[in-house]
């Protein structure tokens, strides 16, 4: 057989992507295509460098192309980077409103369960009692619970450019959450690129305005979603919540690595459900082993700013959809917040001065660069 | 944690950087290309470079330089490859070798 242009692109329609269930000469994938005698090469340019199976497409590849008689087959993987992005792994895109925002942050756990949402929820209520403007951003797609905290019924503004405004919830929170596109029966099952995606768009697309902190409530565990957080907006600090038992400082102790390894400065850490407060007589009672905070705040170097109590009046709040801080702001509870509040804008305050003159977010054109000496 | 202070460039078109920790140093681009930590480059599992010396233009040339969050950099080069992500510390260690 003769080894031309078309001869080769119709022999590769053989190898299919088996996600994407087209093959790779439809998806564009075969490019660069170069033929030198019987010596063929070509790029490969996939969805992802990460790719899993692009080993199996070459192999493919080069087989398929052999068999139409060529001695001599190169593939060169290329990668069309990011998704929804003009090609690059690293590139921010044009409009991002994240920058109006003087604080961003992480409200986050290894674990699930442990209240990060109830935490996120009263952290912001506190800080916007103190006369901050606050807002929240829920990035737990799969299980929002920020339209519960707040009893939210409204559906956020989509303006003409794609531009989110965010709701405006109790106490003035400004809040956008999965909850407010998704039908609450229904579940979002989607794939970690989706995630990532839709994750990037609320960072970026959100029309915050000025905003003095801006709370990320983060899903539990350490992976695709947590990256792509903390990789796209320069996160200023981090409120690890963990509960009191060991199986949950395991997985703590996990998410305080997690930002040690991307950079963010970790505030502190906040016990949830340290103790219960009995609603009869009032007596403080450890249901779980006590001081599990402390050990793990001593280990990491990392202050314990809040002990927060299981009061049962307190913990209907979070379902009632008022935070317990307004509700109740003269219970354990709500002082324990109120403390976390008050740690997290100290500390954020310190962090901002010892890392003065550091480079925080940029975006610089090699040309445009400074000349110096080394 | 290290993070950078300045960016520059030097009169022989090497990136430089001023750290935190007052280190002060350059890396010339092509061996930023060579050293990119990408899953094009450098296979994920078993951590066996992929990527092709030969196939690196000797006068390839960074068109731009931007944070990921706060930890690294990511640079895009002038054959168009934008993948890498470029850990502080790694980036401390290649303009400390120049």
């Amino acid at each position: 057989m003769q080894l031309n242009e078309q001869n080769i692109l119709s022999a590769l329609r053989a190898v299919q992507d088996p996600d994407l269930h087209k093959n790779i000469v439809e998806l564009n994938f075969v490019q660069n295509l170069k033929i030198d005698g019987d010596k063929v090469s070509f790029d490969l340019r996939l969805t992802t460098p990460a790719c899993p199976i692009r080993d199996q497409f070459k192999d493919q590849c080069i087989a398929i192309v052999k068999s139409l008689g060529a001695s001599d087959v190169q593939v060169t993987f290329t990668a069309q980077g990011r998704v929804g992005d003009n090609g690059s792994a690293a590139q921010a895109p044009k409009v991002s409103y994240i920058n109006e925002v003087a604080h961003v942050v992480a409200v986050a756990s290894g674990k699930g369960g442990v209240g990060k949402s109830t935490v996120t929820a009263n952290l912001a209520m506190a800080l916007s009692l103190s006369g901050a403007r606050v807002g929240i951003l829920d990035a737990d797609i799969y299980g929002p619970s920020m339209g519960l905290m707040f009893g939210i019924d409204k559906a956020p503004e989509v303006f003409d450019d794609n531009t989110i405004a965010p709701v405006e919830a109790k106490g003035g929170i400004s809040i956008v959450s999965m909850c407010m596109f998704a039908d609450s029966d229904k579940a979002t099952i989607w794939r970690g690129p989706m995630v990532s995606q839709m994750i990037q768009h609320f960072i970026h697309h959100v029309r915050w305005g000025k905003l003095d902190y801006l709370l990320v409530d983060f899903p539990p565990g350490t992976g695709d979603i947590q990256l792509t957080l903390t990789q796209n907006c320069p996160m200023a600090g981090a409120v690890v919540v963990t509960t009191p038992q060991e199986v949950a400082l395991a997985d703590c102790r996990k998410g305080l690595a997690m930002f040690d390894s991307v950079g963010v400065p970790v505030v502190g850490v906040v016990e949830n459900m340290s103790y219960f407060i009995c609603d009869q007589c009032g007596k403080h009672h450890n249901i779980f082993r006590e001081g599990g905070g402390e050990r793990i705040a001593k280990s990491w170097g990392v202050p314990l700013i809040a002990k927060v109590p299981l009061e049962p009046a307190v913990a209907g709040c979070g379902d009632e959809g008022t935070p317990a801080v307004l509700r109740y702001p003269n219970s354990e509870s709500a002082k324990a917040f109120m403390q976390a509040a008050d740690a997290t804008v100290r500390t954020l305050a310190t962090f901002a001065a010892e890392g003065d003159g550091v480079l925080k977010n940029f975006n610089y054109e090699f040309e445009q660069l400074p000349v110096e000496d080394a | 944690m290290i993070q950078p202070k300045k960016i520059f460039r030097t009169k022989d078109g090497r990136l430089g950087f001023e750290w935190n920790d007052g280190f002060r140093g350059a890396c010339s681009i092509r061996e930023l290309r060579l050293a990119c930590p990408c899953a094009l480059c450098v296979d994920e599992h078993t951590g066996e470079k992929l990527l092709d010396e030969t196939t690196v233009p000797n006068d390839i040339t960074l068109v731009k330089v931007q944070s990921i969050g706060r930890y690294a950099a990511g640079l895009t080069f002038s054959d168009g490859h934008n993948s890498g992500i470029y850990p502080y510390d790694k980036l401390r260690e290649l303009t400390e070798k120049a």
